[in-house]
């Protein structure tokens, strides 16, 4: 598959981690109570570590260019995301070297469902060498 | 200019070493099930998605005391991806505080604290640089 500068990457919808995951990703047993005390006192439930939507990124540039390897990433949390909530990840390439290694650089966002901007990013690639 | 947040001059730039960390595939899987990463628990797991390494260092270390009706937050990250973590092996860990600086922000006057940590290989060779941003702020009257 080739790329170009321009080309949009998704845009692809998922929801954002569980209370479950979040529990696993800190160590912890369970948040079901720190869940329960965010509604209580007015909050929409627990705020989702921010590495875990790097995470997020980090897949979805995986998957939408498997022919390259991630070499630098870069985010920004602009906003808390909460647990459960659902999220679209959208991105472009903006820069296509071709020194040195063919590189891309790609400009990532992760949105909530009113549009707002969570998560913003950027990634650059190198393109695997096909081996042999 | 008195700084809301002060850092020790003994602090600031020191490299504070945060010990071994030995990667296990179990350890690789945990973290793939968290972040629901279903394409890399499809194959055998010997090397760790990119981001792991953010599990390596757990906290902003080393850490800053804040004074008393102020909060910390995690602002974000520049992860350099130089080799990658291999399940089996051990690495060393370490981080330093590069830079504490004051700005406006859209809620007001904040602190921004950017630390750098390192992981290593036990040859000696980097694997993972990341930059971090923490965003410190007076909490809101209302919330006290």
């Amino acid at each position: 598959m080739t790329v170009g500068l321009g080309d949009e990457l998704g845009p692809r919808q998922r929801a954002a981690p569980s209370d479950d995951q979040v529990a696993v990703y800190i160590g912890a047993d369970h948040v079901g109570e720190f869940s329960a005390h965010a509604r209580a006192v007015g909050r929409y439930g627990i705020v989702v570590p921010g590495p875990m939507l790097t995470a997020y990124l980090e897949q979805f540039v995986r998957s939408e260019l498997p022919a390259w390897r991630l070499e630098r990433l870069a985010t920004t949390f602009r906003v808390p995301t909460i647990a459960g909530t659902e999220l679209v990840l959208r991105g472009a390439i903006t820069e296509h070297h071709q020194a040195e290694g063919e590189r891309l650089v790609c400009d990532l966002v992760i949105e909530h469902r009113d549009g707002e901007r969570a998560v913003t990013g950027s990634a650059t690639l190198v393109k695997l060498v096909d081996c042999c | 200019m008195r700084r809301v947040i002060a850092v020790s001059d003994d602090l600031l730039g020191r490299e504070v070493d945060l010990g071994e960390v030995t990667v296990t595939s179990e350890m690789i899987a945990t973290y793939a099930r968290a972040v629901g990463d279903a394409a890399w628990l499809a194959h055998p797991i010997d090397e760790a998605p990119p981001t792991f390494c953010l599990t390596m260092r757990r906290g902003m270390t080393p850490e800053i005391a804040l004074p008393p009706g102020y909060f910390g937050v995690y602002g974000g990250h520049d992860l350099e991806f130089h080799r990658p973590i291999r399940a089996g092996r051990t690495y060393r860990v370490s981080a330093r505080i590069i830079e504490v600086f004051e700005k406006s922000g859209r809620s007001g006057a904040l602190t921004v604290v950017v630390r750098e940590g390192l992981v290593h290989d036990r040859s000696g060779e980097l694997a993972v640089r990341v930059i971090e941003q923490e965003i410190i702020r007076r909490r809101p009257e209302s919330a006290a």
